[in-house]
């Protein structure tokens, strides 16, 4: 079954980036947000296989979407130009990949915390 | 307009772009005077190094200080008490109580004057062209009883704000000097001034705050002979008048540290009253204090063993409050003035040090908001790069990808000239269609209120409206001799608020263009639903291209400026 990917990502042109790596990966996309109350909005009503979170929207962070995730026990990955100094410390273990990016970081990294889940 | 007005252009120093500041240099100098002063015999060539700084830290041609002196029928006149450069030689001499120095002292001002000769017999009298003249007022006890100056003969060099407050910084340093040498106080106590020399020669190479700190705070309680000493550090974004966090102490109780590491302005300690009033506090007694003696700090000031404390504001070279230097005593007692006099060199010094350190720390978290943005912008690039590959051969990447960094790149620019506070909508649109020369105001009309667009809003809307312009001039209403384009922005008065654009392009050639696929379509389209949660429509009437944005006000403004911005309006040029 195809893994199903939720998109929290403020810069539009990063998201669609994003939703074009994994569909050609074979990943479908659940859905693609921009905004801190749309993704949590989101969590309410659609499922997902794991999760690519910006951890800064526009100075928001998206910590407590990964914190209802974690809860879930649905996968997530951080992707950030500040590397992990934005994080607090519950979060600090979380995977982490730093922009830019390739497309084979990227899916290395997907397919590494859904093996771990 | 009389002579003096003309030869007075103070005015100019606010004109004129200011050279960096050079505190470490400027405070090497000051510790170079206190060494001077803590000499023997002590009065020595205080007054000769002093002005001999400020012709280096000025870069001048010729400086002075000048002193009020009456002689023995009561007139007044003024004594070149020290002099350096071209006009070395007259030191000594007696400039008359009409002269320019007269002239700051009655105004009590900083003034700049250019060829004073024109105006004052005794300059022109030393023959030597004066190009511009700074002078400052020099007081003792709240009196001007002198100035110091400099003095470029030549045309070449001017001078500008930061030299009238290095003047002034000397010059408030003097007086302090020049006040202890009078009283001749300083020979009986040296040992304290050598220690503080000591001290600032210490501290400047110190670059760790949490010791530089300390060492502050070691140095206050030395020169004050107290028991205990603290440092606070002004944060003015907590609560209504800010709050003091402490940074270092001496001698203070678990208790004391814990209880005092927040104060606010209405606790009832030294500190918060001196961030009220701005100015030194001394308590000589709490138990005698009303406002003390009755407050809910008191059972810890008597756990703590304080009965005397005094606050000193650490004040910042443009006048924001810094922090605070404390100190404090077992027993009920006045602080000495000439103690208090050592203590306000120190904060002085240390007031510079906090600064600069301060200004490290903003440095660096500069530089890594800045080394963020720039990984945030890469990705962006990269998307771009992929988008624009899709679908073109080499030459066309190359021209289409530069041509929409560029766009990107005028987008950024604006943000950075308005130091991210966002960007004015017109001014937006004007930078992203500047290519376009003299089509913008004829054949392609702007209409809409002011208002100001979040940084977000401004990169988002740029970089579809730069799509849009380039299609239009390859295919729409800028491809042929008549087309036109209609740019109309507007925001519904409704509580919500929401925001409308609108492109319109007319009497275009009947073509459907291509800018609803790949990159073109992204930015037009997908971009602007995503980060401005939009409804975006995108169609190709027979008229032509038409482009409608409606979103909430609330993702597409600036918050802060909403009110004031949406009054004007811009017409249709």
């Amino acid at each position: 079954m195809t893994a199903r990917a939720l998109i929290v990502e403020d810069e539009p042109l990063v998201a669609e980036l994003l939703e074009d790596m994994l569909r050609e990966a074979g990943y479908e996309i659940a859905a693609s947000v921009g905004a801190l109350d749309k993704a949590m909005a989101l969590l309410e009503t659609v499922t997902c296989d794991f999760a690519i979170l910006d951890i800064n929207l526009r100075g928001r962070s998206t910590e407590p979407v990964a914190a209802v995730l974690r809860g879930r026990g649905v996968p997530f990955l951080f992707v950030s130009g500040y590397g992990n100094a934005q994080l607090s410390q519950q979060f600090l273990d979380a995977p982490l990949l730093s922009k830019p990016f390739r497309d084979e970081q990227l899916i290395k990294a997907i397919q590494a915390v859904l093996v771990a889940s | 307009m009389s002579s003096l007005d003309q030869v007075i252009i103070t005015a100019e120093l606010a004109r004129r772009p200011n050279r960096p500041a050079d505190y470490e240099g400027e405070n090497r100098a000051l510790v170079a005077l206190m060494d001077c002063m803590a000499g023997n015999p002590p009065t020595g060539d205080m007054l000769q190094r002093l002005v001999e700084t400020a012709m280096r830290l000025c870069k001048a041609q010729s400086t002075g200080l000048s002193l009020l002196e009456q002689d023995p029928d009561g007139r007044q006149f003024f004594r070149l008490a020290a002099t350096a450069g071209t006009w070395a030689t007259h030191r000594g001499e007696k400039v008359p109580r009409s002269s320019a120095c007269g002239t700051v002292i009655d105004r009590n001002t900083a003034l700049l004057m250019t060829h004073p000769e024109r105006q004052y017999a005794y300059i022109a009298e030393t023959g030597t062209a004066v190009a511009e003249m700074l002078l400052v007022p020099f007081h003792v006890q709240g009196e001007p009883v002198g100035t110091l100056w400099v003095v470029n003969h030549d045309e070449g060099r001017r001078f500008d704000n930061e030299d009238r407050r290095v003047l002034l910084s000397l010059a408030r340093f003097a007086a302090g000097a020049y006040q202890l040498q009078r009283q001749e106080r300083l020979a009986t106590d040296l040992a304290s001034t050598e220690r503080l020399q000591e001290i600032s020669t210490e501290l400047l190479g110190e670059n760790q705050p949490g010791v530089l700190y300390a060492k502050i705070v070691d140095a206050a309680a030395l020169i004050t002979h107290s028991d205990f000493a603290s440092i606070q550090v002004y944060h003015p974004e907590r609560g209504e008048d800010g709050a003091l966090r402490l940074l270092a102490h001496r001698g203070f109780t678990p208790e004391a540290e814990h209880h005092w590491d927040w104060v606010s302005a209405d606790s009832t300690t030294s500190c918060s009253s001196a961030l009220r009033f701005r100015s030194r506090v001394v308590i000589p007694d709490v138990e005698l204090d009303e406002l003390v003696a009755n407050s809910a700090d008191m059972p810890i000031f008597r756990r703590a063993g304080i009965r005397a404390m005094q606050t000193t504001p650490l004040v910042a070279r443009d006048g924001q409050l810094l922090g605070m230097l404390s100190t404090h005593w077992r027993e009920p007692h006045t602080p000495g003035e000439r103690d208090l006099r050592l203590l306000d060199l120190l904060a002085r010094q240390a007031a510079d040090l906090i600064e600069r350190s301060l200004s490290v720390e903003h440095s660096q978290m500069l530089l890594n908001e800045i080394n963020h943005r720039a990984k945030n912008m890469l990705a962006v690039v990269q998307a771009m790069v992929r988008q624009t590959a899709r679908k073109t051969d080499p030459d066309t990447f190359v021209r289409q990808f530069t041509d929409r960094l560029t766009g990107l790149a005028a987008s950024q620019d604006l943000l950075v000239r308005n130091d991210w506070q966002g960007v004015e909508f017109t001014e937006l649109i004007r930078s992203q269609l500047a290519h376009l020369g003299e089509l913008l105001g004829s054949r392609i009309v702007l209409s809409g209120p002011r208002l100001r667009l979040t940084p977000a809003a401004a990169q988002t809307l740029g970089m579809a409206v730069h799509e849009l312009a380039t299609n239009a001039v390859k295919y729409g209403a800028l491809s042929n001799a008549e087309g036109r384009i209609e740019i109309a922005w507007s925001l519904t008065d409704t509580q919500e608020g929401r925001f409308r654009l609108a492109w319109r392009e007319k009497k275009g050639p009947l073509v459907a263009a291509p800018v609803r696929q790949g990159f073109g379509g992204s930015v037009t389209v997908r971009s602007v639903e995503h980060a401005l949660d939009a409804e975006v429509d995108l169609t190709f009437a027979e008229t032509g291209l038409s482009w409608t944005v409606t979103a909430p006000a609330a993702t597409v403004m600036e918050r802060s400026r909403r009110m004031g911005e949406t009054q004007g309006s811009v017409g249709g040029s």
